[in-house]
This record gives structure tokens, sequence and C-alpha cells, in this order.
């Protein structure tokens, strides 16, 4: 075997140069991954383009891995060598920190972000901590997993959480995330409401399970959802604060806009609606964050999600 | 839904999925 891997590093802010890297061993409580795929996500704009403050160069980004163990550190006892597994952007808890202690280790004040503080899976070897491991179940291919890791989790358990069956659900953006929004949605039991911009995503929107399409570039979508009797949730997957804003008024009274993706401008919001309908916004990380074995992994094999 | 492209081309697919042309997933594969 090669003593050494390649890896894409982002040495500066924009600039990629591959590069052939010694293989580290790893330390107490974590595993080394040979990398079989990594997704390539929005927020790996953190690393590429330095938004993330104190960012230091060289790194690899990638927080959407799927790969073999091929040798455990000292301490693990819940992974072996071959297994295959999965690595999101939650790298690991400190374990002592306030939210910690509540256990809401997803808020961990001095998380591992994997891409971000430590290098990710832009690269054929990964370090990760075993702590943060998904085992990633048969018949999922790697590649098909990958984007699972993060976008999938994170749809999933933001429409887990904020909507129940029969609820209408607008899923706002059909992209990298909305596209598996659309689908959780759907066979969530939701009344599914796929809001896109302009008239080319409406077949695809259909084909992926949505009941209704609203393109927004074409009438309002707020007042399109209200003709519609107004979402119970909007999960906001778009990067564009602007849009998620505008939505707002399209929800029921105590409704709940959900947003998921992140954008740089901010997101304007309109008092009179949230107020005097009880409405809120809201950010949603996934709360139920990777684990040994996690079910929502095999809930989407079994769910046919594409 | 994924696009897949081999590690050696992760700029393009990343400058595919910031300027929104992935269909939907872009995924860095390694072998």
């Amino acid at each position: 075997m090669r003593n050494t891997y390649r890896a894409m590093e982002v040495t500066s802010p924009g600039v990629f140069s591959l590069v052939e890297r010694k293989i580290a061993v790893p330390s107490a409580g974590q595993v080394r991954i040979r990398v079989e795929a990594c997704g390539v996500c929005h927020s790996d704009a953190a690393t590429v383009e330095a938004q993330f403050p104190n960012l230091s160069y060289p790194r690899v980004p990638g927080h959407e891995v799927i790969g073999r163990i091929e040798e455990v550190g000292p301490g693990v006892t819940a992974w072996k060598v071959g297994h295959r597994v999965g690595v999101g952007f939650f790298g690991g808890e400190d374990g002592t920190c306030e939210a910690c202690r509540r256990g809401e280790t997803a808020y961990c004040a001095n998380a591992i972000m994997t891409g971000i503080t430590t290098d990710g899976g832009y690269a054929e070897v990964m370090i990760a901590e075993a702590r943060a491991l998904a085992l990633i179940p048969d018949g999922l291919k790697s590649e098909d997993a990958a984007p699972l890791v993060c976008a999938g989790i994170t749809t999933f358990n933001a429409l887990r959480n904020a909507a129940r069956a029969g609820d209408t659900v607008a899923i706002q953006g059909v992209g990298g995330l909305g596209h598996l929004g659309v689908q959780f949605a759907r066979k969530m039991g939701l009344r599914t409401v796929a809001i896109g911009g302009g008239p080319d995503k409406e077949h695809l929107a259909q084909k992926l399970g949505a009941h209704v399409y609203i393109d927004a570039k074409a009438q309002d979508a707020a007042a399109a959802l209200q003709k519609l009797g107004g979402a119970d949730v909007i999960l906001a997957t778009a990067p564009s604060g602007a849009a998620i804003g505008s939505l707002l008024p399209g929800l029921k009274t105590r409704g709940k806009l959900v947003a998921v993706g992140v954008s740089e401008d901010a997101i304007p919001v309109n008092g009179v609606p949230l107020i005097f309908g009880g409405r809120s916004l809201a950010g949603s990380l996934p709360e139920e964050r990777l684990r040994l074995k996690t079910p929502w992994i095999s809930a989407y094999s079994q769910m046919s999600v594409q | 839904m994924i696009e897949t492209l081999p590690l050696v081309k992760a700029e393009e697919a990343y400058k595919r999925m910031m300027g929104g042309n992935a269909r939907f997933r872009m995924v860095l594969t390694m072998t």
C-alpha cells in the first residue's frame, strides 16, 4: 500500500491544489477512513472562500464523506476495520461546554467542523473522530449515500421536527437541498408544495412528488400559498435571505418558516404577519446528529428517495 | 440525484454547485 494519498487542498481563498500527503496514524478516539465518495455542499464555501473566521490554510474541504475504516486509533471500540461509515459537517462535540452538558451536542460551542476546523473528504484518506461516525447500510452506493450525511439529514430532520402527516408543507428551492426535501415531504404524508424560480423546475418537482408547484418568478409565492390555505411549514433551502423573508406571509397562523439554506444576505422579516399570525422563523440543524446506526439513513433507503 | 466527478475535478464540481448548475448534488469519487 502506498504511504501517501492524494488530497485537494484549498491553499488560499479560491485556490485549489492537488497534493500528495503522507498517511497519518489515527490518534486516540479516531479512525482513518479510505474515502470512497464526498459530496460538494454549498457550505464548503466557508472553507474555499474563507467565510469562516480564523480559518487556517491549507485546508481540505468536504463534509459529506463516505468511506471504509482502514485503521482504528486507541480506545475505539465501536468500530472495526472494514466498516463503511459516513462523516458529516458535525465532526465531534467537546462534551464539556454548556450545550453538551444540556445534552444538545449538535450545538456544541467548540464542535469539530469537518473540512473547516479539520481536513475533510476532498481526499482519498481522512482522519475522523469515531464518535461522529454513522454506519452506512449495505445496498446504498457510497456516492448516493454522500449527500445524505449533510443535505439528507438536514432536510429530513427539519421536516420531521416541524411537520406532521397531513400538514401543508412548502419547500422553497428545488436544488441540492430542496430536491431531497420535496421527496421526503411527499413520503412523510405531507401535502407538498414546491416553490421554484421559473417554469423549468415544475416537471421535475412534480416527478419528485410535489402536489403543487409555485413559480416564484411568475407570481407572489406567499399569496399563492395563501390561496392554497396557507402552509403549516415552509422549508427554505435556497440561499437567498430576501426570498426566504418574503415567504413568511404564506404561512398559516402559528405556522413555521424553517431556514436550512445559509444565505449571505440578511433575512428581512415583516413584523405584522409575524406577530399577528403568531408565526415564527427558525433555523434548523440536524439535531439528531449522525449516530452509530442512524435510523434515518435506513428510512431514507426504504423511502427510495433519490 | 447526483452528478459525479473524480477528485481531481473538485474545483469544477465546486464551481458547478456554486453556480447553481448541479443536478442536484455534486459528488466526488476517489477511484
